[in-house]
């Protein structure tokens, strides 16, 4: 097993959650929300997270925890 | 549309009748593929999604638009970050049996204050959000049934989840046994919370706008619906609301209590960690559709409501039933699941603490009614709150309320996993600090109406911006104090113990030498606490957690024990009393610093488990430990550490191979007692001043071995000596056997030198007895024939004793390994005289054994006698037909040297280096082997010997050989002792 399976998850990990605050919670969501764009946006935001962190589980998956 | 109260009633029992049919079916029938499924698991974290969830989400959108959203987005957050955040948490909480958050902060900062204090506050934040749920259900069940009286709803509702909690949540009192069953029900729970508000969400968008594009061309008619949905989030608190869904997607006790106490694989968590966040998204997909539908409609309600009225306008009672069914699997999940949560925590950390256990009773039964009775009370607690809460208080209120409490915990969690200066004062300081805040900002407003905050000129927290500016301040000051107080005194002890079991799980190792010797004697050493029967069924559970049985005397081992008790007593009890018991009952001695070699091989295994967490200087100081401690792995030699006890604490592979004996089976054992022959062999030795052997036999069952020792002390640094040894064993077996296979066909060898000298010794007899036997074939006077017959006789002995000579000489094959014994030199040189004296070129020399007859050694006979014999036939082709050689001996301290000096040519220097080499001979190609001497020098190691090579007066050569003296036993009689046979050496 890979010595760094922990390791790079959680720096995958933590970039995931700045993406995920630089669309939810930075100017850049101000300026969305500014667009008032369709209701459905931030529901697609959030399923593309979702898909992302699906992503990493699946690779975390193949080592012991 | 309106329902009767006993149809409402009927269905909602019904509904939890189904939920207990439903646990009784996992527990009892459901094969583990299926109650163990991540799906489960999955679902049952949507107990999350509550009333508020359910009913007032659609109050919040309409209130504060999109903010609505951060109550879910911030616990996706929370779920991203599942590597680093919950999956260290998860392994935490299972390695340490941690049942709740209090006793998380409780361990982490080794305080029952900070287990008290945690679970005040969580009780006080939860409490009037368990009321709410209550509410939710009485004002839907009026909403449908408005003749019915919310009072008799609201208890029979309440007495039907203390049932369920009690029976299904309360079975077993450690978190090792899980409630699959209460987790089937929680997750059939969220299933139809969601099922219910997407059909809602349906339902309505054909009501009031004929499909999904209706919806849509309904906001491009009415844009400001779609501006007043964002706005908020441009002016509102975002990021706050953000931050304390954040903390409470894992630090409410109910999600707490799903997520890692009734965790039953870790894996699950990682489906979780997209699966929970999946399932919020497609609950609050409903909201808005739902919210819009009712804005249309112009519902004439509170926007909490329009769930239930929106429900009712579509004329179906089973929507309606199941919509109202939703909502009562929205608050009983919560009630169920919180009041379970806070249960463990009351008894944890608000009684036992302060109650003596009974070792008489039951400790387990105990224990368990203890948790039913705080079931029974907290749900009690929370009817009392919505008794006297404030109505006009919206669900949404509530909800936050709570949440912010929760979040007053994220600064200690920074503390369990990422700051190990972090000490329980700054925890305690901050979540005082912090708490206070928000009971003055947020509690006391929401319970009584009146605002203090208001008084000073601040906003409340019922206005909308101020759910910033309170999260703001409560956590700013709370993060400040902690780290203040944190910074200002070190850690204690425990405190850096317990730091680095969180960061490090499976590493904590318990410092000090355990005074317990057995099993037996720490169910003994329990009993006054736990009474006899839980105390030998926890000895017992821990024994088979470790795999070890109740012979177990390892220390090593039973340091293990004694940590697996203590987990599991923390799992009943908390970890602060669990660890009060075990360091009073199962007490270590921290002066004994035997106890750092016997955890080598302890420390070892958990630095294997943990090595993934390793990073930086640990990483590159763990790759060396490991190429280090392989360098010991892969050495063709035994090596044995024993202690100052003498206990085997390193037994490397060589050592398995060589014994027999596995290396689990060693480990921790005294020398003593490893299986024979070993272990009398190696306490021998260890017992032995001496640090090195020369070869020692051993005698195994099929084999003989030949073994060299070695021993060292070892030191630790700074300290010059722990007492602890070092042994290394070399097997010389099969070199044995090769030498002694040489030195047979050596002695072969040189018999087959002998033969013409012996042809020629037993010739003349032998013609002898031929013309003796002639004449007396013609003799007739009897007495010259007896004369003759006895002349053959004398012919006949000395053939015979020639043959006997010879036979002696060659007697000794190879590996026949005959013990050590008393030899008397003088007598073995003679037998070498003769011997060699047998080749004719050897029959002029002039021998002088000036070896005294009280000259005695201990060795090999037969193998001392080769040695002489190499050196006189070395020395005899050295000398020629008139050589004299001398054998001389001389005590030197505790030895003897022996010389044997010729008058021969001596050895030239320059081939004095290698004339001890295997095979080199300066003899003609096929009269020599050269393997004399390196036989004799072997043979002289062997008997702990050395063999020096020096010229004798007159030019010839002297071989000195010092053999060392040691005790005689009785010969013929009478005991002789070294020294009293070296006194008459010098000669």
């Amino acid at each position: 097993m890979p010595v760094t399976s922990d390791h790079s998850a959680a720096s995958e990990s933590l970039l995931l959650a700045l993406l995920a605050l630089f669309l939810l919670a930075s100017p850049f969501a101000v300026w969305w929300m500014r667009q008032a764009p369709p209701w459905h946006f931030i529901y697609l935001i959030w399923l593309g997270l979702i898909v992302l962190v699906a992503a990493l589980g699946r690779r975390l998956g193949r080592y012991d925890l | 549309m309106t329902f009767s109260i006993i149809s409402l009633s009927l269905g909602a029992v019904a509904y939890l009748l189904l939920l207990f049919l439903i646990a009784y079916a996992t527990e009892r029938w459901l094969p583990e593929r299926y109650s163990h499924h991540p799906v489960l698991y999955v679902l049952s974290l949507g107990v999350y999604a509550t009333t508020w969830s359910y009913y007032g989400s659609v109050g919040f959108a309409a209130d504060q638009g999109i903010l609505f959203l951060t109550i879910y987005l911030g616990v996706t957050l929370a779920f991203i970050l599942t590597p680093v955040l919950l999956l260290p948490l998860l392994r935490l909480v299972r390695s340490h049996q941690l049942t709740s958050v209090a006793d998380l902060f409780a361990f982490r900062f080794d305080s029952q204050a900070a287990g008290t204090l945690v679970t005040v506050l969580a009780l006080m934040g939860i409490l009037p959000y368990i009321a709410l749920q209550i509410r939710g259900v009485a004002e839907a069940t009026q909403a449908l049934a408005p003749d019915a009286s919310p009072v008799p709803i609201a208890i029979g509702f309440c007495i039907l989840v203390t049932v369920f909690a009690i029976i299904f949540g309360a079975r077993h009192v450690t978190p090792r046994e899980k409630h699959v069953g209460l987790t089937a029900a929680i997750a059939f729970e969220s299933f139809v919370k969601l099922l219910a508000l997407l059909l809602l969400a349906v339902v309505v968008i054909r009501l009031a706008f004929g499909s999904l594009g209706g919806l849509e061309n309904w906001l491009q008619a009415n844009p400001e619906r779609l501006r007043e949905f964002y706005r908020p989030g441009l002016e509102g608190p975002w990021g706050s609301l953000l931050l304390i869904a954040f903390a409470a997607g894992f630090l409410l006790p109910r999600q707490f209590h799903m997520m890692f106490t009734e965790n039953l694989q870790p894996r699950a968590l990682l489906t979780a960690g997209w699966g929970f966040p999946l399932f919020l998204l497609l609950l609050s997909l409903a909201i808005p559709p739902i919210l819009w539908a009712g804005q249309a409609l112009q519902l004439d309600v509170s926007p909490d409501y329009f769930v239930i009225s929106l429900v009712q306008l579509s004329n179906s009672p089973a929507l309606v039933m199941l919509i109202y069914l939703g909502g009562i699997s929205a608050a009983s999940a919560m009630i169920i699941v919180e009041t379970l949560a806070l249960s463990w925590m009351v008894v944890n950390h608000l009684v036992l603490p302060f109650i003596k256990l009974q070792p008489q009773r039951d400790l387990y039964a105990d224990l368990r009614w203890l948790r039913r009775g705080m079931i029974a009370a907290v749900i009690a607690a929370g009817y009392g709150f919505y008794a006297v809460l404030e109505r006009s208080t919206g669900l949404v209120a509530w909800g936050l309320i709570s949440f912010l409490a929760m979040a007053q915990f994220l600064p200690g969690i920074i503390g369990v996993l990422y700051w190990p200066r972090a000490t329980g004062a700054g925890f305690i300081a901050g979540l005082v600090a912090g708490g206070l805040i928000w009971v003055v900002g947020a509690l006391l407003p929401a319970l009584t109406g009146a605002n203090p905050l208001l008084w000073l000129g601040l906003p409340g927290f019922a206005d909308g911006g101020a759910y910033g500016g309170l999260t703001f301040w409560s956590l700013s000051i709370n993060v400040l104090l902690f780290a203040l107080f944190s910074l200002l005194a070190p850690p204690t002890k425990r405190e850096r113990e317990a730091a680095i079991a969180c960061r490090e799980v499976g590493l904590r190792l318990s410092q000090g030498a355990l005074q317990l010797e057995s099993p037996r004697q720490f169910v003994q050493q329990l009993t006054p606490v736990t009474g006899r029967h839980a105390a030998l069924v926890e000895v017992e559970k821990a024994l088979k957690d470790q795999k070890l049985g109740w012979n177990e005397r390892r220390p090593e081992k039973l340091h293990l024990l004694r940590d697996q008790i203590q987990r599991n007593l923390s799992g009943m009890m908390g970890p602060v009393l669990a660890r009060m018991i075990v360091d009073e009952r199962l007490q270590l001695d921290q002066d004994t610093q035997a106890a750092l070699a016997q955890n080598v091989q302890l420390i070892e295994s958990r630095l294997e488990q943990s090595r993934r967490s390793f990073r930086g200087v640990a990483a590159e100081l763990d790759q060396l430990r490991r190429y280090h401690r392989q360098v010991l792995e892969d050495l063709p030699l035994g090596i044995v550490a024993v202690t100052a006890s003498d206990r085997v604490v390193r037994w490397n592979p060589a050592m398995a191979r060589l014994t027999g004996i596995n290396t689990e089976v060693a480990l921790g054992s005294p020398v003593q007692e490893l299986p024979a022959p070993w272990g009398s062999f190696l306490a021998e030795f260890l017992a032995d001043p001496d640090t090195n052997t020369g070869k020692r036999q051993l005698a195994l069952d099929q084999e003989t071995r030949f073994l060299s020792l070695h021993k060292a002390m070892i030191a630790e640094f700074g300290r010059s000596s722990t007492g602890d040894r070092l042994l290394l064993l070399e097997d010389f077996t099969d070199l044995e056997l090769l030498e002694r296979e040489l030195a047979h066909s050596e002695r072969l060898a040189s018999i087959g030198r002998l033969a013409a000298g012996v042809a020629h010794e037993i010739g003349n007899p032998i013609t002898a007895i031929a013309c003796l036997a002639q004449d007396l074939q013609q003799e007739a006077d009897p007495a010259t024939a007896s004369r003759m017959a006895e002349q053959i006789l004398e012919q006949t002995r000395r053939v015979g004793n020639i043959v006997h000579t010879l036979v002696s000489y060659a007697h000794s094959g190879p590996g026949s390994g005959s013990q050590p014994a008393p030899v008397q030199l003088r007598k073995t040189v003679e037998d070498a005289r003769r011997v060699v004296q047998l080749a004719k070129r050897a029959q002029q020399i002039q021998f002088d054994n000036k070896l005294p007859v009280t000259l005695w050694v201990t060795g090999d006979s037969q193998r001392l006698l080769q040695v002489f014999v190499n050196l006189f036939t070395n020395a005899a082709d050295a000398c020629g037909h008139s050589g004299r050689i001398e054998v001389r001996s001389h005590r030197h301290g505790n030895s003897v040297q022996i010389s044997v000096s010729d008058n021969g040519s001596g050895i030239p220097e320059d081939i004095r280096d290698k004339i001890l080499e295997p095979f080199f001979t300066t003899k003609p190609v096929g009269e020599g082997t050269g393997l004399g001497l390196a036989l004799v020098y072997n043979i002289i190691k062997e008997h702990g010997g050395e063999l020096r090579l020096d010229s004798s007066a007159d030019g010839g050569a002297r071989i000195i050989l010092e053999l060392p003296l040691r005790p005689v036993p009785g010969e013929r009689g009478t005991d002789r002792s070294s020294d009293h046979a070296a006194s008459e050496l010098e000669q």
